[in-house]
């Protein structure tokens, strides 16, 4: 139970060597988001555009708060897939294999650097959004956002645990985590509401589960408005969250099997 | 004197590699869509003009990225993969090595481009998404090819300072005015603004992109050119240091 507290403390000691890298995992997620803050702001100077309407509440910093605390956690967990394809390329992955440690204990050993990253970056941002009053909290929302934040990292899960499987048998899983980690925040609404893109990504950003996690996280929070209505938004994340899990696990072990029988050597 | 045929055989390398991940090509051709469009979008919301010039900035800051993240990893993986030390044994050059390197990433931001500005245009920007504009992506990344020199030549002195290259491009995008028109912008951060070749190749495409003749841009021209012939040359004096140092010192394994 406790062996992927060992990759964790291998990551941290090895972290502690590179540390510089920790000042790009903390500043990097703001300074992601910073273009468009900007955008907004250069756009409001020369008056072209009342952004309110556009987002649903007045409170940019609050809405983009959120959304950035929100996607760290998410994409915190597919860390992982880097550091299993680090292994691959360095000649440790049997090695790692022949160890008694199961994938979900990989997933968290290797992703809890960035999970204690993630907190230790976001933490400074709502404690300011906490001095300012800026979230009105009270046992109820703070119980309904654990459960959405829960549910939604439940869902995050199950790409890592897809992901994994994935990389053992066609390798660029990396590419792939990439690709998810730079189309999420868009296809997910953390810069505006998904509703304002076109067809296509509107239809991708509905399946996806993290679209409902952080509008209903803005909704508990600041109150905006939701897509459809706030207990329907609930169920879809319950129900997609538990759906990519369960879709997750069961691809993570036909891959492992198919990487056992074929064998994975080379990068 | 330069090692054309080394350069050549290293850029081929780099295909063949390359040629052998496929999902990298997919890669490739969307990420650059999902990064860009929230600022793209975002500004066209307000009015798509905005939208357009920022699609300019974005994708000039797309080849600074590439290039940045492509020379480090020249350095970076090789030397994870304990290849590093063949480099320095081959009968060339590190600065013919990045240069074919280089000559690689032209070819994945070609690509890149192409398919982005094809996304773009069908979601109706057509004038950052002309012809014209592409020649001016192409000309502007190989200006942001010879400034990530510098950045290589760094990542092999100091090898930690890697772990700060994004924030670097990022910091490097936003004072050069990607989403926004340096004009706008406070003095302090206007100043840096003009030692940043970005800053230039943007306000040239942004002119361009608005009528301007290639004779209005001439200035900022001349100053991208000064401006990035002095990193190039400060690049390549630390990196010819830093492959010294190596060779005296060791540590061409160790990451």
């Amino acid at each position: 139970m406790v062996r992927f507290l060992y990759l964790a403390k291998a990551s941290l000691l090895t972290a502690k060597r590179y540390s510089i890298d920790w000042y790009g995992n903390v500043l990097m997620p703001i300074l992601g988001v910073l273009p468009v803050v900007i955008a907004v702001w250069y756009g409001n100077k020369i008056g072209f555009l009342d952004f309110s309407h556009v987002v649903g509440t007045q409170r940019f910093f609050e809405y983009y708060i959120l959304g950035i605390a929100y996607w760290n956690y998410i994409e915190a967990v597919w860390t992982s897939i880097f550091a299993l394809r680090e292994h691959m390329k360095i000649g440790q992955l049997e090695e790692l294999l022949l160890t008694p440690i199961k994938p979900w204990e990989y997933i968290l050993g290797w992703s809890f650097l960035a999970i204690s990253l993630t907190t230790m970056g976001s933490l400074p941002l709502i404690i300011i959004a906490l001095v300012m009053s800026i979230f009105h909290l009270s046992i109820e929302t703070c119980v309904l956002a654990v459960f959405i934040f829960l549910t939604s990292m439940i869902a995050s899960f199950g790409f890592a645990f897809l992901i994994f499987g994935l990389t053992l048998v066609i390798r660029e899983g990396d590419e792939i985590v990439s690709l998810l980690g730079n189309a999420a925040p868009l296809l997910g609404g953390l810069y505006f509401p998904v509703t304002i893109l076109p067809t296509p990504l509107l239809i991708i950003s509905y399946v996806f589960p993290f679209t409902w996690g952080i509008d209903l996280l803005r909704a508990v929070f600041l109150g905006s408005k939701t897509i459809f209505s706030f207990k329907t938004e609930l169920v879809l994340l319950s129900i997609i969250s538990i759906g990519y899990f369960g879709m997750g696990v069961l691809g993570y072990h036909i891959l492992e099997i198919k990487m056992r029988r074929r064998g994975i050597q080379g990068f | 004197m330069v090692n054309l045929n080394g350069i050549i055989t290293i850029a081929k390398k780099e295909c063949k590699i390359q040629l052998r991940y496929r999902v990298v090509w997919l890669n490739f051709a969307l990420t650059p869509f999902f990064m860009l469009a929230p600022w793209v979008l975002t500004a066209r919301m307000f009015s798509p003009n905005f939208g357009e010039a920022v699609l300019v900035g974005s994708l000039m800051w797309y080849w600074l990225n590439q290039y940045f993240f492509g020379v480090q990893e020249s350095f970076e993986e090789e030397r994870e993969e304990g290849t590093l030390i063949s480099i320095a044994l081959a009968p060339i050059s590190l600065l013919d090595f990045l240069i074919g390197k280089g000559l690689w990433i032209l070819v994945e931001c070609i690509y890149i481009t192409g398919i982005t500005m094809l996304i773009f245009w069908v979601l109706g920007i057509s004038q950052a998404t002309s012809f014209q504009m592409f020649s001016l992506y192409l000309l502007s990344g190989l200006y942001m090819f010879a400034f990530s020199i510098l950045w290589g030549a760094l990542v092999l002195r100091f090898r930690r300072i890697a772990g700060i290259n994004f924030i670097t491009q990022e910091l490097l995008g936003i004072a050069s005015g990607v989403t926004a028109n340096i004009n706008s912008y406070p003095q302090m951060i206007k100043s840096v603004a003009y030692i940043i070749p970005l800053t230039y190749t943007i306000r040239i495409g942004r002119g361009i992109l608005t009528g301007k003749t290639l004779l209005d841009v001439a200035p900022d021209l001349i100053m991208l050119t000064i401006v990035t012939l002095l990193y190039f040359s400060i690049g390549v004096c630390l990196l010819r240091r830093a492959e010294n140092n190596l060779r005296v010192v060791g540590g061409w394994e160790a990451w």
